[in-house]
């Protein structure tokens, strides 16, 4: 039993470590998107590494380049998070109206007098989570394969680790949920921006050979300075805007008086 | 095959869409990406992560360029008509 959990904890250690990341955006896009579209990526995801581990085996370490699925996945991830940043950022400062997809959808369902679901499969939804989902899976893969083979580890006993790992995070992701759904909408979606763009500079840039100070700790720090920086455009960016409609209300009135 | 190719359009219309909300930050992102590709080729040593934080140092300023340019579109204008 010791020499089982001797085996064990670096595989699971080391899992929950890419859990963590993979679970945290599946659980952020569920709650600002709806759970269903991404939880069928969750899914696909594990499906076709599923596929991969059957069709190569152990060789698959050696197929894949991981640099180079790391620009791509990386690069799709920085696309997504500047758009909904910018789109957070313009929703606080008030160019855009708060939430203004669910009123379209509501106006939508209105008009079609409520008799069907109208709100179609959230392809971005799914896309995030699948490919996050996609990328860690992998990563715990080449770990599995790794460990499981280096004679630290049994495949089985590297295997469970990693389940184990997925499990426990996915189960901790979805107790948190529900805490996580009384955070304002927006506040949320700007939440998931940081994130997306966070990952997605970490991993292009880890992509092109760059070595993060810290390895996987600097996710914390980028965060940070991404969540820091969406604060600051917003204030640079809300005052001439809060300036002109100042300057227009005071006009206003003068008229009216 | 007119059908085919109304199909991949539409396909290729809803990808653009679900990345693109703004040409000029994807644009920007893209170019960003670009750079930081060429200049991790230099390979230069002692560097260490500043390739990373070039990255997101020109990311960044495509979103304050981005939303700038936003809210500069939605300014409300002077009403001469009266």
């Amino acid at each position: 039993m010791l020499e089982f959990l001797v085996a064990i904890i670096p595989v699971f250690v080391a899992s929950v470590v890419e859990c963590v990341e993979a679970w945290t955006v599946v659980v952020a896009v569920g709650l600002t998107r709806g759970w269903k579209a991404p939880l069928i990526g969750v899914g696909v995801a594990l499906a076709i590494i599923g596929t991969l581990v059957a069709l190569f085996g152990a060789t698959l370490v050696d197929r894949i380049d991981e640099q180079v699925f790391e620009v791509v996945i990386g690069t799709l991830l920085v696309l997504f998070g500047v758009r909904w940043m910018r789109k957070a950022i313009l929703r606080s400062i008030g160019v855009v109206a708060l939430s203004d997809e669910h009123v379209r959808y509501r106006k939508t369902l209105d008009a079609l007098g409520n008799e069907r679901e109208v709100r179609a499969f959230d392809w971005a939804g799914f896309s995030i989570a699948t490919k996050t989902m996609l990328l860690e899976g992998l990563e715990i893969t080449f770990l599995v394969i790794t460990l499981g083979s280096s004679g630290d580890a049994s495949y089985p006993v590297a295997i469970s680790g990693a389940i184990l790992a997925f499990v426990v995070v996915g189960g901790a992701g979805w107790i948190a949920r529900a805490p996580l759904a009384n955070v304002p909408e927006n506040t949320m979606k700007g939440f998931v921006s940081v994130m997306l763009t966070t990952f997605g500079t970490y991993w292009v840039a880890a992509g092109f050979g760059v070595d993060w100070w810290g390895g996987t700790w600097a996710l914390l720090y980028l965060f940070v300075v991404w969540a820091g920086a969406m604060k600051v455009i917003e204030l640079w960016a809300a005052r001439p805007y809060r300036e002109a409609l100042g300057a227009r209300s005071h006009h206003d009135e003068k008229e009216v008086a | 095959m007119d059908r085919i190719a109304a199909g991949l359009r539409t396909a290729v219309q809803e990808l653009w869409a679900l990345i693109v909300d703004d040409w000029f930050l994807a644009a920007g992102a893209m170019a960003a990406i670009g750079i930081t590709s060429l200049l991790s080729r230099t390979d230069t040593p002692g560097t260490g992560d500043l390739t990373g934080w070039l990255l997101v140092a020109m990311v960044l300023a495509s979103v304050a360029i981005a939303v700038r340019r936003a809210v500069t579109a939605a300014l409300p204008t002077e009403d001469t008509s009266t």
